[in-house]
């Protein structure tokens, strides 16, 4: 007998018609959790997070991403009145547009000379083809590096997922929206407030809880130190049922080794606390850093080992292209993207969907 | 040799003796002008009359404090010589030269964004004619380059303002990688031709930022211990 399937069948055939005729794509504002067919029940209260998302949320990608889509718009006027003997200024100028949008030097080369051998060939003979064809190797490129974008919630409860990065980049903020769409989807979510460096970060945690109605673990004793106050989330998730527990760490500069260790620590009490955990570590890195986000997405996944990450504030930003450096440099796929300071506008990260926003 | 060596520690050891904590220490006292961005927060009024905060430092207490935070970056005579250039500096704390340098570095990267805009639109001379059109495009692209290190460096002097040390960094990080884009694009596209004016001053935007970076640095470590 073929073994289960692991990741559920979400889709009734009505709405896979309906995604089917979107513009976006087959695939397009899907979010899927993977998991054993035998936690099938936690799933199915989480059933709407991995249905078809509403026309709005592609909307909202859409208009997320204006500002890089604006930057790009010089690809049209481009190929518009593209004819062979202008290739070479027409690549060059292309490559600018990337980089610009920050596709970074790798990236906008190896995609322009892909064109360039493709044009060379042959293979692509008037300026649609050719934007068809740059679509197609930024999908690629996404898809390939960083394919399973959906969210790994393994096959006991509680799922537990760890959110890393530096301060200010929208760490808490991420979690906050996170666990906003879970209980959404009638998931119980717990809170655990590991930052116990910064007061201010636990106050936003605990305005977070109330404004989602989750739970929260925060330290009483002062000195508390944050592996403790994970663990202790863990084994209450454990002992009274949650479905999540999402826990908040310490901001720390990926420069500083003595309080990135202390990451190290914290994933090593969740581990403790129930084998398998944490099912997801997702990093948020701050969409108008631009390609500098590549450095620090290295060392957080050198030293903690990133499954994920979360892009913060790309609506702001003329910067789109760093979604795919990130993946590209670093074989990591972006989970959620941060497209509006609303409680919805944490998207869950659709490939085709980003694609077709950047070059409509 | 090795007395050479100690004489920097000296001084900054000098200097914690000498100074009010409240000029090394960015969490204590007034900060600089500098420092207030619209993010900064300030704490109410206290319910019972305090003592009057302690005075700024004075110049020769200043002048130290901008010694002893240029011996902890890469390049002490640039890091002097910037902030020395400010009168702000000589009432700054950390936090408030963390500022300054910031500033600096912004309007570094500004004057570079204008010099290859400008750059784009010159014609050279009948004998030297600067640029063809994808030379005049690539200097386009210069230009935003300068222009998203100038933003990020605006980023970092908010983050500085609300006490977010590390985003800062990584802002000002970020500023000195994007003339870096300009550089390769000159160097795949049109080698040879990049310009002397912009070569100059992304080594100067370079040194700058790395200047903010360990000034940032003192303010991250103050903060953690």
């Amino acid at each position: 007998m073929a073994a289960p399937s692991r990741v559920l069948p979400f889709l009734s055939p009505a709405a896979s018609a309906s995604v089917r005729a979107s513009p976006y794509g087959r695939r397009a504002g899907l979010l899927r959790c993977a998991a054993a067919a035998g936690q099938a029940g936690f799933f199915t209260r989480l059933g709407r997070l991995i249905k078809e998302k509403a026309q709005s949320d592609v909307d909202k990608l859409f208009s997320g991403f204006s500002k890089t889509r604006e930057n790009l718009s010089v690809v049209d006027e481009l190929l518009t009145y593209w004819n062979l003997a202008d290739t070479d200024r027409v690549l060059d100028e292309l490559e600018e547009a990337l980089l610009v949008s920050d596709f970074g030097p790798k990236i906008s080369f190896r995609i322009v000379d892909t064109l360039r051998e493709q044009i060379r060939d042959g293979k692509l003979k008037s300026g649609a083809e050719i934007k068809e064809a740059l679509k197609s190797c930024i999908l690629e490129l996404l898809t390939s590096k960083g394919g399973n974008s959906e969210l790994q919630l393994g096959f006991r409860k509680p799922a537990v997922i760890m959110i890393v990065g530096v301060n200010g980049g929208g760490k808490t903020t991420s979690l906050g929206k996170l666990a906003y769409r879970f209980k959404n989807e009638g998931a119980k979510v717990l809170m655990a407030a590991g930052d116990t460096f910064r007061a201010a970060a636990r106050d936003q945690l605990e305005v977070w809880a109330e404004r989602t109605g989750s739970e929260i673990v925060i330290d009483n004793d002062k000195k508390a130190k944050p592996p403790a106050v994970l663990s202790q989330a863990v084994k209450r998730g454990k002992r009274e049922g949650y479905d999540l527990v999402l826990c908040d760490t310490s901001g720390r500069l990926h420069t500083n080794y003595g309080l990135m260790e202390e990451l190290v620590s914290c994933k090593k009490v969740l581990a403790k606390a129930l084998p398998g955990a944490p099912n997801e570590i997702l990093l948020v890195l701050d969409g108008t850093t631009g390609l500098n986000m590549l450095q620090q997405a290295r060392e957080f996944n050198d030293v903690v080992g990133v499954t994920g990450f979360i892009l913060t504030k790309l609506d702001g930003t003329a910067r789109g292209g760093c979604v795919v450096s990130v993946v590209e440099e670093l074989g990591i796929p972006v989970k959620f993207i941060g497209v509006g300071e609303g409680m919805e506008d944490l998207q869950p990260f659709d490939a085709e969907a980003f694609v077709e926003a950047i070059f409509p | 040799m090795a007395a050479a060596a100690m004489a920097p520690m000296a001084t900054v050891l000098l200097l914690l003796v000498l100074l009010p904590t409240s000029t090394l220490c960015s969490r204590a006292g007034p900060s600089s002008s500098h420092s207030h961005g619209h993010g900064a927060k300030r704490s109410p009024p206290p319910a019972t009359p305090s003592p009057p905060p302690p005075s700024p430092p004075a110049a020769p207490q200043a002048a130290a404090l901008v010694r002893a935070t240029c011996n902890s970056t890469s390049y002490y005579d640039v890091c002097v010589a910037t902030l020395a250039a400010d009168p702000s500096s000589t009432t700054a704390d950390v936090r408030g030269l963390s500022a300054i340098a910031v500033s600096v570095a912004a309007a570094n990267a500004s004057g570079a964004a204008q010099a290859a805009a400008a750059l784009a639109n010159s014609t050279g001379t009948a004998q030297a004619p600067l640029a063809d059109g994808s030379v005049q495009a690539l200097l386009r692209t210069c230009a935003a380059k300068y222009g998203d290190a100038r933003d990020a460096l605006a980023s970092a002097k908010d983050s500085i303002a609300q006490q977010d040390y590390d985003y800062a960094s990584v802002h000002v990080s970020a500023a000195a990688e994007y003339p870096q884009v300009c550089k390769t694009l000159f160097r795949r596209q049109k080698p040879g031709a990049y310009p002397a004016e912009l070569a100059a001053r992304e080594e100067a935007l370079k040194q700058l930022c790395s200047v903010a970076l360990d000034i940032i640095a003192l303010l991250s470590s103050s903060n953690n211990s």
